[in-house]
């Protein structure tokens, strides 16, 4: 009896073993042709500590130049930058933390303190500071700046750039109709007459340009006196941001809602050489910090000047919204110390003559006087003398902060869509901040409810 | 007295027969069970507990579910958003696609370029679409605008205005029919010619054989694109968050982008978990009100 030789007779498993072969040969395949992940520390020895930010595009070279400068001066830590695209980067590092692998260190522009502390995922400096680095930390660090790293009495945050606004001029515009750099508006009503003047529309009645457009309650609020944290809860409903916000209405109507979203949607882009003060769409910008550096960089014989927003009647000079870089420690760091060593270096604490470079390349505000005196900074604050305007706000008492606490996220949310309400004009300004507050009071009620905790503002 | 053979039990007999076929899909197997079954059935539990990602789950009862149905303004609204997005869109998708896979079905010179051409966008990545249609409807500068404007008519602010916003979207959601198109085209030259050809015969007109041949011989085609477009609807994201994130005036917070607001920007994952079993129940129960239906219009050609 002959051996049967077809391909059915032969034994499963000899079938299985092949393919097994075949999928392990793939594998071998691609571990020997793929390519060796880049080395991702150039100091062995050292300690390694992972760092998120968001900056990319021309902002990433001239921030992870600074880490640079930072692992050329150690011996002991090496930062590691990782760009994360700053959509991603909150719910990037969210997973992280439910998964227990975060970073040591990250930095966010999302206002997430309060959120973040009440949710304990954050870690105080406190806990990483020596008693001397706290006391010189809350000695000598501007006030505002210290405002918004505490949370609850704690610094939760060190600040890498708080953005200031001002009142960028446009010269040439303000010339048309005989005003000079002399005789700016000394008050919020002078400086929307004079934006009524510079409005241009062409021959089919289209707005061509813009006098002035205040936009954003958060950001004028201040100059009415208004806040949104008042005695350890956020506040909306006050007569002052209702002032702010009936401002805001009344300048929406003059020009027409549909008027100017067509204007706006129409501009070329945000920044660039293209930017709205630069291309000249804008006669008049209530505008953070970082447009001197974009002008200079783009348009630098543009002929502007900048200068604080002027108060309105029964409102507060000098006064506009802060909104910093947090520069935050997970709980969960491995490496919190030289997270530390590494926030210090970032921000100039004891480091004024770096502090002074970075906060100057980056185009920021220093986070305290030693290093706004620095010869670095000095020698920026000359380089861009607008500068200047900037640097006196820090000592302003009137400046505003986001609303604070875990609602903070939906309390800025509810205000966004209130503001949308009244430039419509499908809502009143006393309608939509009270409906902001009856939201608010409807998710406080829910999450007790749901039995989670609402904790909200500073104490 | 010899041992009576070892009979191999069923199973192994199973995994003799597919072990080789297992093992070549076990990548995939392993990443169903990982990241679709399980979480699956944890965002069950999950959904009857307060869940921010950080902490541990802490059980609530139905508390999600009763807070979303009876205190929630903004479930309804996303609801509502939704489904009115579904009752216009998939029809006219529907209708859309069956006529322009008609048209491409006819023997014309180009025909296979014409194809291509209209299939092209809906390969096209649904982040880059919502860009493109950005320009293309702003009110200013846009494509749409700038022709009404040549024909002397001034036409609507399109995403920004809260009449037209969610008209907007629609619109754009028939740039992608190609996808659909391409299923219909192939049911279109499924049906046997000898009908068309007894219809000629027997004097029926061109209208009479597309309802009378190619709509009915059609229909489970139609079904199949309806139940995806009625899942599809409800599961709609992308394009609105990127081009609109729920606004003007919430007029496009579709239910995706409100669950997805609840847990990512709010950190409420219980509640989202409640919220993504509500709108399957929804989903299913719709889908069976379909399957039902089926029989009375759908005709699988026996």
């Amino acid at each position: 009896m002959g051996i049967d030789q077809s391909p059915d007779s032969r034994p499963a498993w000899a079938g299985r073993l092949k393919a097994a072969g075949a999928l392990l040969l793939v594998l071998a395949v691609i571990a020997v042709l793929a390519p060796p992940s880049p080395p991702e520390l150039h100091h062995p020895g050292r300690i390694k500590v992972i760092f998120w930010h968001a900056f990319a595009g021309e902002w990433q070279p001239i921030y992870e130049g600074m880490v640079a400068r930072f692992n050329a001066s150690q011996t002991k830590y090496e930062v590691v930058p990782v760009s994360v695209p700053g959509d991603a980067l909150t719910m990037k590092f969210l997973l992280s933390s439910a998964g227990g692998a975060t970073p040591d260190i990250l930095l966010d522009w999302d206002p997430i303190l309060g959120t973040w502390t009440d949710k304990g995922l954050i870690r105080s400096y406190d806990s990483v500071m020596s008693p001397e680095e706290r006391r010189a930390y809350l000695a000598e660090t501007y006030p505002i700046v210290k405002r918004n790293s505490m949370y609850k009495g704690k610094i939760m945050a060190m600040i890498d750039g708080l953005d200031f606004w001002a009142v960028y001029y446009r010269l040439d515009h303000l010339k048309e109709v005989g005003v000079d750099k002399d005789h700016l508006p000394k008050s919020l009503e002078e400086l929307v007459e004079l934006g009524k003047r510079l409005d241009r529309y062409d021959d089919q009645h289209r707005l061509r340009r813009v006098g002035f457009l205040p936009q954003g309650l958060v950001g004028f609020a201040p100059a009415f006196g208004g806040g949104f944290n008042k005695n350890g809860r956020i506040v909306v409903d006050t007569p002052e941001n209702l002032r702010a916000m009936q401002f805001l209405g009344q300048i929406q109507k003059r020009l027409g809602y549909d008027t100017i979203t067509r204007f706006t949607s129409s501009l070329a882009a945000d920044a660039g050489p293209n930017m709205p003060l630069i291309a000249g769409n804008y006669s008049i910008m209530f505008d953070g910090e970082w447009r001197v550096k974009q002008v200079a960089q783009y348009k630098p014989d543009l002929p502007y000047i900048v200068a604080p927003l002027p108060a309105p009647a029964g409102g507060k000079p000098n006064a506009c919204n802060t909104a910093p870089n947090y520069l935050v420690i997970p709980t969960a760091a491995k490496c919190p110390k030289g997270a530390w060593e590494f926030a210090k270096y970032c921000v100039g604490i004891q480091h004024p003559e770096e502090g002074g470079r970075h906060m100057g390349e980056m185009g920021w505000v220093p986070d305290n006087p030693s290093i706004a005196r620095s010869k670095a900074y000095q020698a920026y604050l000359r380089k861009y003398p607008q500068y200047k305007v900037f640097v006196d706000l820090m000592t302003s008492p009137n400046l505003g902060m986001f609303p604070q606490g875990s609602l903070q996220k939906f309390v800025t949310d509810e205000i966004s869509k209130a503001e949308d309400g009244v430039l419509r004009g499908t809502l009143s300004p006393e309608n939509a901040l009270k409906t902001v507050e009856t939201h608010l009071d409807a998710e406080r009620e829910r999450l007790r409810k749901l039995g989670q905790p609402v904790l909200e503002g500073r104490t | 007295m010899p041992e009576p053979p070892v009979r191999p039990s069923r199973i192994r007999k199973w995994l003799r027969k597919n072990g080789t076929g297992l093992l070549f899909i076990s990548p995939w197997l392993v990443g169903f069970f990982c990241f679709t079954i399980g979480p699956f059935f944890s965002s069950v539990y999950l959904s009857f507990n307060s869940y921010d990602l950080v902490h541990r789950p802490v059980w609530v009862g139905a508390a999600n579910y009763a807070t979303l149905l009876h205190d929630d303004p903004m479930f309804w609204q996303s609801l509502w958003v939704t489904v009115k997005y579904a009752v216009v869109s998939v029809p006219v998708g529907i209708v859309v696609g069956v006529a322009l896979a008609i048209l491409l079905n006819t023997k014309v010179k180009g025909q296979t370029l014409f194809r291509t051409i209209f299939y092209l966008p809906s390969i096209v990545p649904a982040v880059a679409n919502a860009v493109v249609f950005s320009w293309i409807l702003n009110p200013e500068i846009g494509l749409i605008n700038g022709i009404l404007r040549s024909l002397g008519l001034e036409g609507p602010a399109w995403l920004n205005d809260p009449k037209w916003a969610l008209w907007s979207l629609m619109l754009m959601g028939l740039w992608g029919v190609g996808g659909s198109m391409v299923i219909y085209l192939a049911g279109l030259q499924d049906i046997p010619i000898h009908l068309y050809e007894a219809a000629t015969l027997d004097g029926a007109s061109a209208y009479q054989r597309l309802r009378k041949v190619t709509l009915p011989l059609l229909t489970p085609v139609i079904f199949f694109n309806l139940v995806m477009g009625i899942i599809g609807s409800f599961q709609y994201f992308t394009e609105a968050f990127i081009m609109t994130n729920g606004g003007p005036e919430g007029s496009t917070s579709f239910y995706a982008l409100y669950l997805f607001q609840r847990a990512w920007q709010y950190l409420d994952m219980g509640y989202a978990c409640a919220m993504a079993w509500i709108v399957f129940v929804i989903t299913m129960v719709i889908t069976g009100i379909v399957f039902q239906s089926q029989k009375r219009w759908v005709h699988f050609g026996h």
